[in-house]
């Protein structure tokens, strides 16, 4: 046995260890966490990259997520352009430690070609990326992120689904809402409270 | 094929207590997206808590921001906000929250609730200074789940009449009431280490043009916190606690005043502690996991209903009671649900109530539970609304075993479902021996007029529509912007407000300062226990089947911004609030 192998197989047996202890003593566990609360689903970036969305997108980072699609006249002629100015107030944060998603609600036209040429339409930045996948997974995300009206028929159409902006921080797991049609300094204070927790 | 639910109004499903303080793991309509259900707790193992008043302190202390308030007979009080554990069912482990504690006790704190504070009107006030020693993360952190909670805390003193900077304004703004063009920092917030001291003068309203209005006095009023954006899971995680008014009419002695059933009673000039027999009663829903952890849903705007229920911070826990009459001032703590409570006994008989209070205090004369304009033997309480109850249990035998038992059913935070024949048992009334009572409730308590015809005409009318705007939730089409005010009232101009709610969502409208009277709802007369002339409201509901409403409001003696929202908190969080600024009153 090698000793990379020998690793593996210690790790293994200290978390069988552990499960058995937390089993007999009731011990806590560990915080399942946001690994389990967010869908790991797999999306297609406007650079035709395949990511998961945990692992890719929001593990360890600060994010701004809203749902939209290309030819949205509702809500997008205003979300978009205030998230454009939440960006550049954001400054060079955005790359870095903060990201801002669209999911596109409409992948069937929104393909990645689609989505590219609409990033720089409206002048998304480096750090904001646009991403379509398959309709039925991204519903999915959407409604776990709390995008989504009780009313099946209201839920249906994906025109209602513009408004919201999801921002959190996974470091600290801290998790918020508000609506995208908020002034973009609104939108940019709201967010500060889960990027500098303690501080306005 | 009938549902679970249909199945149980009809009464045909056995052991159906236990249906809604089961229910399931939806958190939403989706199938895929369930939350995971509480375990099962067995009802009525431990006593209710009451937590006991915060020891005054001795000598007080200087509090340069309260000075304009305090002099001889101003109490001094020190609170602590801080993470804690607490057992909430013997069957859990202790669950960590946050909570408010008296500091200047070393007594141990094992409430969920802050301490109990008793003051009384026109007597000073009282100052309470506020330190957030809460931890940089919450217990449970980064589980969004879990960890939620954001360690900033503002705290209002909900229904009280008192200064903007003691209102708990829910952030630190820029702007000011008088000025808005001109950047000014004002902090509202105290930040992990830092104190601040909120000024309750506890003057009647109108006493600063000498027109004190002494009905207008509360008697259940509750603190928690307001923080911007986070006073759902701030408030689920368990900062609040009860604030109980008395005067000489409401006075906290069966031998004086109006001689409601108190814990004290006044004989041949010896005052001892009896009872008790004035009990505050919390309603809360939680979900806790099998480790006792609260969980919490940071993504779910509807409002989130819990699946275990909590009174004063423990589960479905039970009172021994003596055969007499007891007071009970409900206060519902929810974030999001609605309840109708039953007297009830182990078979599902009901028995009756008399209501003497609401948010606005004692009522102007006791209305019976049932009563012809309202034959269900049972009481609603919206979130944040009060009802206080007188129950006489001196005709039942002793071992008898009654119950406040909820039969409302809730599926989502939308608005409450149907009454159902059987709810859940949220606390357990075990009746003792029957005892002397000199307690009463006379046939008026705190009698007044009616908001004049002459008032109303003069007044300026304002509508106000409490709105789902494109998934967020907004107040006349705008989302609360706290730099900014929605309206100003002049200080001293009665107004009208037209509450209104577009689709098929309840909201428990607060309004910060002042009592609304309620004029119309639906533009019927309102029922007894919220209609202008018999109560005063700090909380209505509209919308879904509840309509619309018309109410009188009038600001007085305190300028400055102060807010009003929807107490669904989860709706408030997503903006559905607004800045109001009271500007002095016009020459």
């Amino acid at each position: 046995m090698n000793r990379r192998k020998l690793g593996s197989v210690l790790f293994l047996a200290s978390i069988l260890v552990s499960c058995v202890l937390a089993a007999f003593v009731g011990l806590e566990p560990a915080s399942a966490g946001a690994e389990s609360y967010f869908p790991n689903v797999v999306l297609t970036t406007h650079d035709n990259k395949t990511v998961r969305f945990y692992d890719d997108l929001v593990k360890g980072k600060v994010v701004l997520i809203n749902f939209m699609f290309t030819s949205c006249k509702r809500f997008c002629p205003v979300t978009t352009p205030n998230l454009v100015k939440v960006q550049a107030a954001l400054g060079d944060r955005v790359g870095r430690d903060i990201f801002l998603y669209s999911i596109s609600l409409d992948p069937a036209t929104d393909t990645p070609e689609v989505l590219k040429n609409y990033a720089k339409k409206v002048g998304a930045g480096p750090g904001w990326t646009f991403l379509t996948g398959k309709k039925e997974t991204i519903d999915k995300l959407r409604r776990k992120l709390g995008v989504y009206d009780r009313d099946p028929v209201i839920d249906a159409d994906i025109t209602q689904h513009g408004g919201l902006v999801v921002y959190g921080n996974d470091a600290i797991g801290r998790w918020a809402s508000i609506s995208g049609l908020n002034k973009p300094e609104v939108i940019v204070r709201a967010v500060s409270r889960v990027v500098e927790p303690g501080h306005p | 094929m009938l549902t679970r639910r249909e199945l149980v109004k009809l009464g045909l499903l056995g052991g159906g207590y236990t249906v809604l303080a089961s229910g399931s793991g939806l958190r939403r309509v989706f199938a895929d997206d369930e939350l995971p259900a509480s375990p099962q707790l067995q009802p009525f193992q431990v006593s209710l808590p009451v937590p006991p008043e915060p020891k005054e302190v001795v000598g007080g202390f200087t509090s340069t921001d309260c000075s304009d308030f305090t002099g001889s007979g101003t109490r001094f009080f020190q609170i602590v906000e801080e993470e804690r554990s607490v057992q909430i069912h013997p069957a859990l482990p202790a669950t960590p929250i946050w909570g408010y504690r008296d500091a200047n006790t070393s007594s141990a704190w094992n409430f969920v609730l802050g301490p109990t504070f008793k003051v009384r009107m026109n007597e000073g006030g009282v100052v309470v200074r506020m330190t957030n020693n809460l931890p940089a993360h919450p217990a449970g952190f980064p589980d969004p789940l879990r960890g939620f909670g954001v360690n900033r805390m503002t705290t209002h003193l909900h229904g009280g009449h008192h200064p903007s900077r003691s209102d708990g304004f829910p952030d630190n703004i820029n702007s000011f009431f008088d000025d808005n063009k001109t950047s000014r920092f004002h902090r509202f917030v105290s930040e992990p280490g830092q104190s601040y001291d909120y000024c309750y003068p506890l003057l009647d309203p109108g006493f600063s043009t000498h027109e004190a209005d002494a009905t207008e006095r509360p008697s259940t009023l509750w603190y928690h916190d307001h923080f911007f954006d986070f006073t759902g899971p701030n408030v689920y995680r368990g900062l609040a606690g009860f604030f109980l008014v008395f005067d000489d009419l409401d006075t906290g002695n069966e031998a004086t005043g109006l001689m409601l059933p108190s814990n004290k009673f006044t004989s041949q000039g010896v005052t001892n502690d009896v009872g008790p027999f004035d009990i505050p009663l919390v309603l809360q829903d939680k979900r806790v996991d099998s480790f006792g952890r609260l969980i919490y849903d940071p993504l779910d705007h509807d409002g989130f209903l819990g699946d275990t229920f909590l009174v004063n911070g423990a589960v479905q826990p039970f009172l021994a009671v003596k055969g007499r009459k007891y007071r009970f001032r409900f206060l519902n703590g929810s974030n999001a649900r609605f309840y109708r409570i039953f007297l009830t006994n182990e078979s599902g008989q009901t028995f009756p109530m008399i209501q003497i209070a609401t948010e606005g205090g004692l009522l102007a004369k006791p209305i019976a539970i049932p009563s012809t304009q309202n034959p269900s033997p049972s009481f609603q309480i919206a979130p944040a609304e009060r009802v206080e109850v007188v129950v006489d249990f001196s005709s039942f035998s002793k071992g008898t075993k009654l119950f406040f038992e909820n039969r409302l059913a809730q599926d989502d935070g939308r608005k409450p479902g149907d009454v159902l024949s059987r709810g859940t048992r949220l606390l357990r009334l075990d009746v003792g021996e029957a005892v002397d009572d000199p307690s009463q409730v006379p046939a008026y308590l705190r009698p007044f007029a009616a908001i004049s015809a002459t008032d109303l005409a003069a007044a300026t009318r304002k509508e106000f529509k409490f709105e789902r705007t494109d998934g967020a939730w907004a107040i006349n089409g705008r989302f609360a912007d706290l730099e900014h005010a929605l309206t100003t009232s002049a200080e001293g101009q009665g107004e009208i407000w037209h509450l209104d709610s577009g689709g098929g969502w309840a909201h428990p409208v607060h309004i910060h300062l002042e009592y609304m009277r309620v004029l119309r709802r639906d533009g019927k007369l309102p029922p007894p226990n919220e209609r202008d002339g018999m109560a005063k409201k700090d909380t209505i509901v509209i919308g879904a089947d509840f309509g619309n409403v018309d109410i009188f409001i009038k600001f007085r003696d305190f300028l400055g911004p102060f807010v009003f929202h929807c107490h669904n908190i989860e709706h408030e969080d997503m903006r559905m609030m607004a800045r109001m600024d009271i500007l002095p009153r016009k020459t």
